[in-house]
């Protein structure tokens, strides 16, 4: 059942994004996230998503999968855009009956928002799809380290994400343990009114929680038996090197803001 | 030679209690030694006071009374904690929950990034663990999708990447299955070989059979100690403090009481068909 959920997940393919440095990939992103907002007429939408098939190209994960990601928002992408068609009255009327109109300025929003939605989805799964969680973390502690001389603590933070990300297969197999062991007490958790469903949880949760804490001493014991004192004089196994392949997708990434900024000035803006 | 690593001198330990209570002496005048190099099992039921032992021997806990030396270092004086711990680590029980990162190789490399060793020292360290516990092929793996016997050595090569020179293995195979258990059991023999100093913390005497010392506790205090032979052959003494000889020794000790004789020290299978058909074959020639 939670076994499903597929946000986050990772398929190594050994590509050429899951070569770049993880910290580098982040700040990429943000800059396209960014950029896909910034743009304003066609051109640049164009210039967009061709830039989002390239890498989705490039990360050689399936495109199945890939879409198959895209298809849990669908319903939001479409109520959104029916939602700009219907409400924006800017432009050429193009239909026009009872109480609803639709123009031109409405159906360019439309496409606009759908477009962006899907690149927006699309580039920002492809940083999970192409990184390992730890890696992941490992790059935002160092990003975010000069946040320490402001006294953040941001390896303690760094370690809870890299503890919960660790700890979430574990967790789930537990609670897979505990349904089936409460199932077999006589326990019907898909059967009943909601109230009596959400009732039936508890007896699933109590126990995890008690687990969880239990599991909570143990490895702070163990990590005490392995000499852990926070983040200060740490050494790390994986370094970061920044790469010829950053520099292409720096460089990749420069002449496509470059591009959307001349789009933006030599053409109307659609919306 | 006779270098002496872990020294227990008359050694007190009681928990507090929910409400502050002091409870009875978990460890209750324990004293023994370890030198450099041992195999040393130490014997208990549930609550006989063997997982505290395994606590305080690298200063996790500090005796109330008495006094714990590792090497020469004192495990009450605080500045010492470092020292103690990079020669003493800790195999724990579930092997789930000694596992920090989401990598094997990053949880190997935990305790040494701990100790701040240059990168490319750690690199060779976890390379060299995981290789002696033979799970180097496992390097890139997610921790979750190995068995409980390949999770509990990767907890192992955690301890070895810190070059300790003692490990101590509080109850290792009591959540695995037999394979796991086996697979476990065989590294512990291996690092053994390599000079490893163990301490074995179990419930089975048959993990117990090979080793250079066994130490039996009973509610905190220890009731025997010596070679497995000399301790197996007290099977009256040991049922007193629920712990099961070998099923082979008890098996002899039936044969011998029926009025055949057999040798009161058996402890392996082996032992026990060479001296049964021994034995046999010695009425055939009558």
């Amino acid at each position: 059942m939670i076994r499903d959920i597929t946000i986050g997940q990772y398929f190594p393919t050994g590509s050429f994004l899951h070569k770049l440095d993880p910290r580098s990939k982040i700040i990429l992103v943000l800059c396209y996230l960014v950029l896909i907002f910034a743009c304003r007429n066609f051109f640049g939408l164009g210039l967009i998503v061709t830039l989002t098939l390239l890498f989705v190209a490039v990360s050689k994960v399936s495109f199945k999968l890939i879409f198959k990601g895209l298809k849990s928002i669908v319903l939001i992408i479409i109520f959104t855009s029916l939602l700009q068609l219907f409400y924006n009255d800017k432009g050429d009327i193009l239909l026009e009956f009872w109480k609803i109109k639709i123009t031109t300025g409405g159906v360019f929003t439309a496409i606009f928002m759908a477009v962006r939605i899907c690149c927006l989805i699309l580039v920002s799964s492809l940083l999970t799809y192409t990184t390992s969680p730890t890696l992941l973390t490992d790059a935002i502690e160092r990003l975010l380290s000069p946040l320490n001389k402001i006294h953040v603590p941001v390896h303690t933070l760094a370690m809870m994400m890299t503890i919960a990300l660790r700890f979430i297969p574990t967790l789930i197999e537990e609670i897979d343990h505990i349904m089936s062991a409460q199932k077999a007490r006589g326990a019907s958790l898909d059967t009943g009114s909601l109230t009596e469903r959400a009732k039936a949880l508890i007896p699933i949760f109590v126990p995890l929680f008690i687990n969880s804490f239990r599991r909570a001493f143990d490895l702070a014991f163990a990590m005490e038996c392995r000499c852990y004192h926070g983040g200060a004089g740490r050494t790390r196994l994986r370094v970061m090197k920044l790469g010829y392949r950053d520099a292409i997708a720096f460089a990749v990434t420069t002449i496509a803001i470059v591009g959307v900024i001349l789009f933006n000035i030599f053409f109307k803006s659609v919306i | 030679m006779n270098e002496t690593i872990l020294k227990f001198e008359d050694v007190y330990y009681a928990y507090e209690g929910d409400e502050g209570e002091t409870l009875p002496n978990a460890v209750d005048g324990v004293s023994f030694e370890i030198n450099k190099g041992e195999f040393v099992a130490i014997l208990g039921h549930n609550g006989s006071g063997k997982s505290t032992v395994a606590k305080l021997t690298n200063a996790m806990l500090v005796p109330q009374k008495g006094k714990i030396f590792v090497k020469e270092y004192d495990t009450s004086v605080e500045d010492n904690e470092l020292k103690i711990r990079t020669t003493v680590g800790i195999v724990m029980q579930n092997p789930d929950n000694q596992i920090v990162a989401t990598i094997v190789e990053e949880d190997v490399a935990f305790g040494p990034e701990n100790l701040g060793v240059p990168q490319k020292e750690l690199r060779t360290r976890v390379d060299n663990a995981l290789k002696l516990v033979g799970m180097y092929e496992y390097k890139d793996y997610e921790p979750h999708k190995l068995s409980g016997g390949q999770k509990q050595r990767i907890a192992i090569a955690g301890v070895i990447a810190m070059q300790t020179e003692c490990i101590v293995f509080d109850e290792p195979t009591a959540m695995l299955d037999p394979k796991g258990r086996k697979e476990v059991l065989a590294a512990i023999h291996d690092l053994r070989q390599k000079g490893y100093t163990i301490v074995l913390i179990t419930h089975f005497m048959e993990e117990a059979v090979d080793a250079d010392k066994i130490i039996v506790m009973n509610d905190g205090k220890i009731i025997l100690t010596g070679t497995p032979k000399e301790v197996f052959t007290q099977s009256d003494l040991l049922y007193e403090c629920d712990l099961a000889v070998p099923q082979v020794t008890l098996l002899s000790k039936a044969i011998k009481n029926n009025g055949i004789n057999m040798p009161d020290d058996i402890l392996t299978t082996d032992e026990f068909i060479n001296a049964f058909t021994a034995n046999i074959k010695q009425k055939r020639k009558l």
